[in-house]
């Protein structure tokens, strides 16, 4: 259905439902069930009302915060208390990743530095040693 | 006075989302109906006094189907469209019974509770 509705009113329901994917905190299978349920019904209402735009179907079908709050009040604490628990697990293991990648980003940088200076040759002294010839040393060398 | 504005939207608010599986399991007693169907009539039975948003019902009907209190059908309404419709189980009857005795009972205790204590003289 969402291919028969005009482009801009396609992209401002993607977003839409992309903001009440992000107001719940569920698992991915209830998610999943009401937004596919929401996305129906919101087909439904948009081929009987044919020039509705955003703001009638968010009027009608309430904004995410609402939605959300519905599902809270209905939804067992436990539930979500094990959804938000799973949430900052991931939230953590991905920073812990990032952590221990710029740890061992930094320590090979600075082993590459370290033996980058050991590798140095240091200078070399050039003596440069200059032998005075005197004119008439020279004019003597070249009547021989 | 905007402030008890908004107390009072928000404690109508915690009321509807609290008695929304109730009215909604009331429906399904006269038959199997979409979201659109219960939307409406919640508004029309209600003189538009107790009007939830239709996408506020879907988490509701979810946690009622994963109870299995009410069990949900696609069905093909004209060529391209599907309607998803609900059906109330016997589970669900049984909750909806009980549901109501909770609800008048807690009703009553409330009722009692403002009539002992003065009452609501801007109601009377």
């Amino acid at each position: 259905m969402i291919q028969a509705l005009n482009n801009e009113l396609s992209k401002e329901l993607k977003l839409y439902y992309r903001d009440i994917e992000d107001s719940l905190i569920c698992g991915r299978k209830t998610r999943n069930k009401i937004l596919s349920s929401i996305r129906d019904a919101v087909s439904d209402f948009i081929s009987s009302n044919p020039n509705a735009d955003i703001m009638t179907v968010k009027s009608h079908f309430g904004s995410p915060k609402e939605i959300a709050n519905q599902y809270y009040s209905n939804a067992d604490s436990d539930e979500i208390k094990a959804e938000i628990n799973i949430r900052k697990t991931i939230i953590v293991c991905v920073l812990a990743v990032l952590l221990i990648t710029v740890i061992i980003y930094t320590i090979s940088m600075i082993m590459v530095t370290i033996r980058g200076v050991k590798d140095l040759t240091g200078y070399n002294v050039i003596t440069i040693s200059a032998t005075y010839q005197s004119d008439t040393d020279v004019s003597n060398s070249d009547l021989k | 006075m905007e402030v008890v504005q908004i107390a009072a939207n928000n404690s109508q608010n915690n009321f509807k989302k609290g008695a929304t599986a109730l009215i909604i399991l009331l429906f399904l007693r006269e038959g199997d109906m979409y979201g659109y169907q219960i939307a409406q009539l919640m508004k029309e039975r209600s003189d538009g006094d107790f009007t939830v948003p239709e996408g506020s019902l879907y988490p509701a009907l979810y946690k009622l189907i994963e109870q299995g209190f009410v069990s949900d059908e696609k069905r093909q309404v004209g060529k391209r469209l599907t309607r998803v419709y609900y059906h109330l189980e016997d589970r669900g009857r049984q909750h909806l019974e009980q549901l109501l005795n909770d609800y008048y009972t807690v009703r009553n205790g409330i009722d009692r509770i403002i009539n002992r204590s003065g009452g609501d003289s801007s109601l009377e």
